[in-house]
């Protein structure tokens, strides 16, 4: 106890030099945490984007690429599912529900999601929560949107808000659908998912604003308009993908099968959780990759560490031998170098946790609108105390080096002093 | 009475194939005693002090403090006798730069339990006791205290050293060429007041100078050439065969007891002597 008093003191003697290896080391364990508890929270977050759905159906790809597109409106869809299929697959034997999703139209950067309104009764996220509508309801009318809770903020739309939907996924699409304009009928509450960024309609809603563009564009002498379009036949020919919900967990293997090898069209049947393992499997590579490097950086911290004690350590071969002559023993003065680097290593990890906190509190707001990641500002969790407890680890190794110096050095020179 | 030291056929060398630095058959030194040790630069001095405060071992012989024999006691127990009996003052940079004069005065007790406890005898607190010390030593004033140690003169620095080897009563106190860098009149002023502290607390005192004036002073003196019967120090300069026993000048007119062993000594010296030492062992500046 008396020598980590000394080492206290002999830090905050070389306050300056202290400083500088205290802050590195904090750098160096704020981007450590940061990466981690970035990866962690995406991880979650997007675990938590869908539950409760047992199979995703659309049309053959992989099923990385189908959930990344179904679920998380990342990509496009190469192909379409036909409407007849989705009828057969929503009327095979244990399938509880369906809800169908069609996307490819956006307004302002946001996806435009056709559905039934089975979405809201079916959908789920989180720990299998349903949606909820803050404001309004869901849509009724043929040219009815219900808004995602970031899509209402962002915009700056309230209920009775007229909305024009753009072709295609374009920021700045020059094809809109302006003939065809949407009432804000319903606003969504915030799920922390790419729900909220979703603009929600009816299939029969994207069917009629695609009246008359069946080339990709509007072609001229056929507009129909939208009072026009209302009396004409919309059932939609294809769609996107399928959420399926079934009545027993023990039937998804079979129906997953049996969708596989539909005859008539060739489908892909995903289990959510193997697609979202599948993702992983791909982004953990980057991951850990990101995860080495910034162990990395604080491995370099911490050799800023070993040089600035092993510098020091020249100018304090007088102070070993006085603590020899009053003493102390040669472990005792190998424990005082190692307490500096136990006390650097821990303010800087004190003050790296403080750092990266602070970051997270004041970028949240931001984080949240780009990414739709919810920083959590808690402590830290048992992932991160390991890791920081292997950052304390190597800090007491890499002292152990100075120590072992000076540890010789009081043993062979004695109280001669040699300067 | 028993003497605080006793050493007996004592041999000691740095390294192992180097030459003997200290060769002493006998010496004594009775409590109380106030020791005065000369002898020229690179004679082994400062050796012959961290042999007697148990932090390097002899390879042969005794060594006997307060009656515990160092050689034979384990390297932690000797540091712990070290920290309880023995205050040690350096010649120069005595301080511990980081922790101001209090916390270097009364560090000692942060060592040992024992000094802790003597001085609590004496004072209310430990720093009540460094106070008390450093009032002794003329270093009272209260602007001096808030100090840095690093802002002090070298003299100011010398006497907290003295304080702080006082702290606790050590019964033995080593000083090596406390006084070297002081000038005459605070040298005697420095040097009473040592006496007067080892008086009061019945302390023996072991004072290595260069400075034959304060020789008068003490008890008794230790010329260590005269005693010391390695000569390997003024070996060093010369060119000679290994067969051939050198005797320096100062070795010319020694005691009897010198003369008795001086072929053993030079026997004893020889084998590590060629060529190669002149290396290990440069002449002093
Ligand atoms: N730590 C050490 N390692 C190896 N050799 C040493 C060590 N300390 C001292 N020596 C050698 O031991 C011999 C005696 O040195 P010592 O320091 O005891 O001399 P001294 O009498 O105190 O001299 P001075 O009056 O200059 O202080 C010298 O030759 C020196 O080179
Ligand atoms: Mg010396």
């Amino acid at each position: 106890m008396a020598i980590l008093r000394l080492a206290l003191q002999s830090l905050l003697n070389r306050r300056f030099t202290a400083l500088l290896t205290l802050l590195s080391i904090a750098l160096s364990v704020a981007l450590l945490l940061g990466v981690e508890r970035i990866r962690t929270e995406a991880r979650a977050s997007f675990a938590n984007t869908l539950s409760g759905t047992d199979l995703i159906v659309g049309a053959r790809s992989g099923p990385v690429q189908l959930m990344l597109y179904a679920v998380f409106r990342i990509g496009n869809a190469t192909n379409n599912i036909s409407w007849q299929s989705y009828q057969e697959i929503a009327a095979m034997p244990r399938v509880a529900w369906t809800v169908p999703i069609s996307l490819g139209d956006s307004h302002r950067g946001f996806p435009v999601l056709g559905t039934s309104s089975a979405y809201f009764d079916h959908y789920r996220y989180g720990r299998n929560k349903p949606l909820v509508l803050v404001k309004g309801e869901r849509f009724a009318d043929l040219y009815d949107a219900v808004l995602g809770a970031e899509v209402a903020t962002q915009l700056g739309y309230r209920l009775g808000d007229e909305i024009v939907i753009a072709h295609g996924a374009g920021d700045v699409s020059f094809a809109r659908h302006e003939d065809k304009p949407f009432r804000v009928v319903g606003i969504l509450e915030r799920t922390g998912t790419p729900v909220d960024r979703s603009v929600h309609v009816s299939l029969e809603a994207i069917e009629a604003i695609h009246l008359g563009w069946e080339g990709g564009a509007p072609m001229r002498g056929l507009e129909i308009d939208a009072e026009r379009a209302r009396r004409m036949d919309l059932t939609p020919k294809a769609i996107t993908a399928v959420l399926v919900g079934l009545d027993s967990r023990i039937a998804t293997f079979a129906l997953q099968r049996r969708i596989n090898d539909y005859p008539q069209e060739p489908l892909l049947a995903v289990l959510p959780g193997v697609a979202l393992s599948e993702l992983w499997s791909v982004i953990g590579l980057a991951e850990h990759a990101l995860l080495v490097v910034s162990a990395f950086v604080v491995l370099v911290g911490l050799i800023g560490m070993l040089t600035a004690l092993l510098i020091g350590l020249e100018g304090r071969r007088r102070e070993l031998a006085i603590l020899r002559s009053l003493g102390a023993r040669p472990t005792q003065v190998l424990g005082l170098i190692i307490g500096e680097a136990l006390l650097l290593t821990l303010l800087g990890i004190l003050t790296g946790v403080v750092l990266l906190i602070t970051l997270f509190a004041l970028g949240q707001p931001l984080i949240e609108a780009r990414l739709g990641l919810q920083l959590g500002l808690g402590l830290p969790k048992l992932r991160e105390w390991l890791l920081l407890a292997a950052v304390v680890a190597t800090g007491l190794l890499v002292g152990l080096i100075p120590g072992w110096r000076a540890y010789r050095i009081s043993l062979s020179n004695g109280l001669a002093v040699r300067l | 009475m028993t003497p605080v030291i006793r050493l007996h056929e004592l041999r000691f060398r740095w390294c192992a194939q180097g030459p003997d630095i200290l060769a002493i058959d006998a010496l004594e030194v009775s409590a109380g005693e106030r020791l005065f040790v000369e002898g020229p630069s690179g004679s082994g001095k400062s050796t012959l002090l961290g042999l007697l405060a148990g932090v390097n071992l002899p390879q042969q012989g005794r060594i006997e403090v307060l009656r515990q024999p160092l050689d034979q006691l384990s390297p932690a127990v000797r540091d712990r006798f070290r920290a309880d009996h023995i205050g040690y003052i350096f010649q120069l940079f005595n301080l511990i730069p980081y922790l101001g004069i209090i916390d270097n005065v009364t560090l000692p007790a942060r060592f040992s339990h024992r000094r802790r406890q003597r001085a609590l005898a004496r004072s209310p607190s430990l720093t009540a006791e460094a106070q008390r010390l450093l009032a002794h030593l003329d270093l009272d004033q209260p602007g001096l205290l808030r100090q840095p140690v690093s802002e002090l003169s070298i003299g100011q620095q010398q006497r907290v050293a003295a304080a702080r080897a006082l702290l606790g009563s050590p019964e033995l106190l080593i000083a090596d060429e406390p006084t070297s860098s002081l000038d005459t009149d605070r040298r005697r002023a420095f040097i009473e007041l040592l006496f007067a502290e080892c008086a009061e607390m019945g302390s023996t005192l072991v004072f290595v100078s260069h400075d034959p004036s304060l020789e008068g002073l003490f008890d008794r003196t230790l010329r260590l050439p005269e005693l010391n019967r390695a000569v390997h120090h003024q070996s060093a300069p010369m060119q000679r065969s290994a067969s051939e026993p050198v005797v320096a000048p100062e070795l010319t007119a020694p005691s009897a007891a010198a003369t008795a062993t001086r072929a053993t000594a030079a026997t004893v010296a020889a084998p590590g002597m060629p060529a190669e030492q002149s290396e290990q062992q440069p002449p002093r500046p």
